[in-house]
């Protein structure tokens, strides 16, 4: 019984996880892909209050045809997602909320266009999740990132986890 | 050491010593004369360099402004997947016996979105998101606008200038042989439920130009930052 009540929260924290995250482009939600994998990994896995969160993203084509991606800037094209211990989003910085369209003015995007990502290409980035977020409080926070790939729809990450010292 | 620099560019500040490193970055011939003072005695060298560069041609293609809901509404040159706002496709041909590769810088010249009601206006330039823009011969690129509330009328306008720049194999830096300056501008209004265009729409045709100093900037373009 013990069991299976564990494996309930297991599970019921998995599809929460995946209801968070939503890319922008689309609405429907993303799932990890065995083609378009998309990894991301921490610089440091524990920051102090207010630091640099350095999270390193890759998009890898292990498929054996090319696929497409808008690329634009790596905020951007990689959508940052972020919850706390409880599951909450924590409150979006003004660029990211600008990004998202819920920002005091309309977002402009000068670099816009479709690349082809071919079979064993892997497309890199580094970001800082200060930028996406304001981590306010000390805790864990639930990392994802989410990207539109035109041929497989919105792909998830694996999650990494956060934790944000007191000062 | 001393040089005809005309065709060169990062003149070194420090012109003494046993090696100096000196950048051309357009075709043509430069003397370089080199002076030896040792036991009172100067020697002098001389010599002349024969500076290389790529030919090339730029096709470009341009499409039309539009408002679409492709990643919410959104006014837009050409479409994000589609028929993309403009494409540049560059083919160099290499000098003889040299090799290397292209790339693609762009700078935002000017931006300039207004929206109403409540008049606000939003202006920046510098670098077009990153360096470079894009590797390889071919660039293409679709700008866009959000059109969201509390807004009801949008007049974006975009300049740019997408510069060609050549890396050759042998330790050099990126030099630029070919410009493109391109733009377009629009106005979309919120009425009902929808957005639409409103008036004539403008996109500057693509005008290239040979271009061999490099392109500046101070900063990373950023139309929200500073708005009033």
């Amino acid at each position: 019984m013990r069991l299976a009540l564990k494996l309930t929260s297991f599970v019921c924290l998995s599809c929460c996880g995946w209801a968070q995250t939503r890319c922008m482009s689309d609405k429907r939600p993303p799932r990890p892909s065995t083609e378009a994998i998309l990894r991301i990994s921490l610089g440091d896995a524990g920051i102090s209050f207010g630091g640099r969160a350095v999270l390193h993203v890759e998009l890898a084509n292990s498929s054996k045809r090319p696929f497409t991606v808008i690329e634009s800037s790596a905020q951007r094209s990689f959508e940052i997602h972020v919850v706390d211990s409880h599951g909450s989003e924590p409150p979006l910085t003004e660029s990211a909320k600008i990004m998202r369209h819920i920002g005091r003015v309309p977002d402009v995007n000068f670099r816009n266009f479709a690349a082809s990502v071919e079979p064993g290409d892997v497309l890199k980035a580094d970001m800082d999740i200060a930028e996406a977020y304001v981590l306010a409080e000390p805790g864990k926070y639930t990392v994802t990132v989410c990207r539109m790939v035109t041929e497989f729809g919105p792909v998830l990450s694996n999650a990494v986890t956060l934790l944000v010292r007191p000062q | 050491m001393a040089a005809d620099n005309s065709n060169a560019t990062n003149p070194p500040v420090v012109t003494t010593g046993s090696e100096v490193t000196f950048y051309y970055t357009a075709a043509g011939t430069s003397t370089v004369s080199y002076s030896v003072t040792t036991s009172g005695q100067t020697y002098q060298a001389t010599t002349t360099f024969v500076v290389l560069s790529p030919t090339y041609t730029i096709a470009t293609a341009t499409s039309t402004v539009n408002v679409n809901q492709d990643n919410g509404w959104q006014i837009q040159l050409g479409r994000s997947l589609g028929t993309r706002g403009v494409s540049f496709t560059a083919t160099v041909t290499q000098p003889t016996g040299f090799s290397g590769s292209s790339q693609w810088v762009q700078l935002v010249n000017s931006f300039s979105g207004k929206y109403t009601p409540n008049t606000l206006t939003c202006t920046t330039s510098g670098l077009d998101t990153v360096y470079p823009y894009r590797s390889g011969t071919s660039m293409t690129d679709s700008p866009n606008a959000t059109l969201a509330a509390p807004f009801t009328q949008e007049e974006v306008s975009f300049s740019f200038t997408a510069y060609l720049m050549w890396q050759p194999s042998s330790p050099s830096i990126p030099v630029s042989i070919a410009k493109v300056n391109w733009g377009w501008s629009g106005t979309a209004v919120f009425s009902g439920s929808i957005w639409a265009l409103s008036g004539a729409p403008v996109v500057t045709p693509p005008a290239t130009t040979a271009q061999t100093a490099s392109p500046l900037w101070v900063q990373v373009a950023n139309a929200t930052n500073n708005c009033h």
